[in-house]
């Protein structure tokens, strides 16, 4: 009984006052009472407790709106991205250009375990850039089907992904675009298995099949597959270095009918035998990322360091790649005043690696090359960043050298 | 091509023949605070029932409420009350956040063993974690500079003690740790350092003191230790400790949340050092939630 008159007094100065006014008030009114002995602790805490979320409930009510479930179900996404670039060659011309990039993606809910997305991009068919010149007299871009796949959450640790399937970077570990450029999207199947043994350990399995090629006139479709293992381990705060975590994943991967073909967007570096290629690229690829938060009593928020290889045991020479860099400052750029700087060492030689996968902004995404990458990002405003990457790459075997410098202007919405 | 196919396809049949029916698996995420007591509910819970298998994770009571509204988990652990924001959230996505209270913490203030200060006041409290003093000997203690500990932005605890103790905002000089148990190791270590936790994480601790804690100058100091002290409100630092589901529990969740609430899991909430509940929330959760 006596909780029903306070809970109508609750009720009646949530009704006559401005809510937040009302639930300092409360708490003044449920404090005496509790004081009195008309109310026990416990109930005391309650009132206050609910009083609390009425309040939260009637505020976010005042924000949200009531959509149509199909909209619910739908999700978009995209980004433009209007950058300058410069490139300075030691043979050939140097070249200036303005590019830009726009992509959306839409990501549909199938029901809770499955979902469908697609996404849409500036640029030509390479794979390994959205980006479209400016140029040809204002001509008007393509707009290309970018990425499409079904997922399908099978249990909270297992995930298949199948189709053209987006962001190679969600389908392996890879801190680095030593042999992976980022805008690259998978066609085939992916299985991804996840396990946390305890709140510090997590351990993962990448597999893939990926289908490089369809042959009309016979049946050896070039094709690969990669299988990688990994964990991650937090090993929370280590004094003065602060929290650490670390994750670190082998990888093999398997290429069935590349070798004696050609592959599409081939950047001719690897080594041919007449005009195919001469050697199989099966290879292992461990790599590592350490990073601190907050390190060194919080004077960066976040500083890492992360190493890629990879060894192809085919060929007798030129077989082996490495890369290794830092990065610091902000985990995130998504406000004004985010910041993340980094630095890249790369040595990818002749046949470590297939030359149609890696980084085409690294001496065009070409194999037998070294040199050194650095980025600077910084936040403008929500979801709005400046950047800067200045790339200077050289040949390993020859003179050739290839310096890029790029100014990002990104918007995410 | 057959090795890559074989491979692919033991994958493939091993995600299928592991896919749990929605009935029988949960997927519970959140609170750091609550994740070794559930962790122990949903052991024992899958012992007793053959073929049920509950995930628990942590990651923070915002990370399991965000996990919730997205739909990535069926139960979120919170040790602290929902937001408007997340409400908001959530009704855009057309969840419903129901509030069941599980157990009851003493959220404890810890120093080192080794620091002879083992009572303080919330307004002595709120200016040592507001960074306003920063020495132990403003409290008569050895002339040492205060080191604080406490959690990242995205627990529970760290919106709750801000709330309740600090009504204001953390010294930038405080660590900023991942977990409880972080906490604690960190004080058993560092002589001058103080930092808050579950009472579940110091019942059996060595290396540290749990502080009394008065609720303003003049009244009487209480521990967190002490059912009684926590139970009466004389322990100023007391809160339920929460679990949110999208709308009325039903199917595995209900299930699994009866056990939690059953003599046999309220039996496990206190030998995990928390507190059963009282029977205020004993009737909170039935007239909520039907429980």
């Amino acid at each position: 009984m006596r909780k029903n008159i306070v809970l109508l007094m609750i009720a009646l100065m949530l009704a006559g006052y401005q809510l937040p006014v009302a639930a300092g008030e409360v708490d003044i009114l449920v404090n005496k009472l509790v004081e009195k002995d008309i109310l026990t602790p416990v109930e005391a805490q309650i009132i206050l407790d609910e009083t609390k979320t009425e309040v939260a409930k009637q505020i976010a009510e005042g924000k949200s709106s009531t959509l149509p479930a199909w909209v619910q179900n739908v999700k978009l996404k995209g980004d433009f991205r209007l950058r300058y670039q410069a490139e300075d060659k030691k043979s050939g011309a140097d070249r200036h250009r303005g590019r830009i990039r726009y992509r959306l993606g839409v990501e549909s809910k199938v029901n809770k375990k499955l979902k469908v997305a697609a996404g849409f991009a500036s640029g030509g068919a390479d794979p390994r850039s959205t980006n479209q010149t400016l140029e040809n007299s204002f001509d008007t871009g393509d707009i290309r089907l970018d990425y499409a796949y079904a997922e399908w959450m099978s249990a909270p640790w297992a995930t298949v992904k199948a189709g053209k399937i987006a962001g190679i970077k969600n389908l392996i570990f890879r801190p680095t675009d030593l042999l992976w450029d980022s805008d690259i999207n998978p066609e085939g199947v992916t299985v991804q298995l996840t396990k946390s043994a305890n709140s510090d350990l997590g351990l993962f399995l990448n597999s893939s099949v990926w289908i490089l090629d369809e042959s009309s006139s016979d049946k050896s479709d070039p094709f690969m597959g990669v299988i990688q293992p990994g964990v991650e381990y937090n090993f929370g705060s280590l004094g003065l270095i602060g929290d650490v975590k670390v994750k670190l994943a082998c990888a093999y991967y398997w290429f069935q009918g590349v070798k004696g073909s050609t592959l599409d967007y081939s950047a001719g570096t690897n080594t041919l035998d007449g005009s195919v290629l001469k050697y199989e690229y099966d290879t292992i690829s461990p790599a590592i990322e350490v990073k601190f938060s907050e390190p060194f009593n919080g004077v960066v928020p976040m500083f890492a360091l992360f190493a890629e290889s990879v060894h192809n045991p085919d060929p007798a020479n030129n077989n082996n790649g490495w890369a290794a860099g830092l990065k610091f400052g902000d985990s995130k750029i998504g406000k004004w005043g985010d910041w993340q700087a980094g630095y890249l060492y790369r040595r990818l030689e002749k046949d470590a690696w297939l030359d149609a996968f890696p980084d085409s902004d690294a001496y065009s995404g070409g194999t037998g090359v070294k040199g050194h990458e650095i980025t600077f990002e910084y936040g403008l405003s929500e979801h709005t960043s400046l950047g800067f990457d200045w790339y200077q790459m050289k040949q390993i075997e020859g003179a050739g050298e290839n310096n890029v410098f790029q100014i990002d202007w990104q918007l995410k919405f | 091509m057959k090795k890559i196919l074989i491979l692919l396809t033991i994958a493939l049949m091993f995600a299928y023949t592991h896919s749990v029916s929605a009935d029988d698996m949960l997927q519970i995420k959140g609170s750091d605070t609550l994740i070794n007591l559930v962790q122990r509910l949903a052991e024992r819970y899958m012992e007793k029932n053959g073929g049920k298998y509950i995930a628990v994770t942590g990651g923070g009571s915002g990370t399991g409420i965000a996990a919730l509204i997205n739909g990535k988990c069926d139960i979120a652990n919170a040790s602290r009350l929902i937001k408007s924001k997340e409400i908001e959230q959530a009704n855009s996505v057309n969840v419903d956040p129901k509030r069941v209270v599980v157990a009851v913490d003493g959220l404890s203030v810890i120093v080192s063993k080794d620091n002879p200060i083992d009572k303080l006041t919330m307004d002595e409290l709120g200016k040592i974690f507001r960074g306003e003093v920063t020495n132990w000997q403003e409290f008569g203690g050895k002339n040492m500079p205060i080191t604080l500990y406490g959690r990242q932005s995205n627990s529970g605890t760290f919106d709750f003690f801000r709330e309740v103790v600090l009504k204001g905002d953390y010294s930038p000089k405080m660590n900023r740790m991942n977990g409880n148990a972080q906490i604690v190791e960190a004080i058993k270590q560092d002589a001058s350092g103080i930092g808050y936790v579950g009472v579940g994480y110091v019942k059996n601790a060595n290396g540290v003191t749990v502080m009394r804690v008065a609720s303003r100058a003049g009244a009487d100091y209480a521990s967190p230790l002490s059912a009684q002290d926590v139970k009466s409100g004389k322990y100023p630092i007391a809160r339920p400790l929460n679990q949110y589901i999208n709308g009325t529990p039903k199917g595995a969740a209900k299930d699994f949340i009866l056990f939690e609430l059953s003599e046999e899991g309220q039996r496990i909430v206190e030998e995990e050092g928390f507190f059963v509940l009282p029977n205020e929330y004993v009737e909170f959760n039935r007239n909520s939630m039907g429980l």
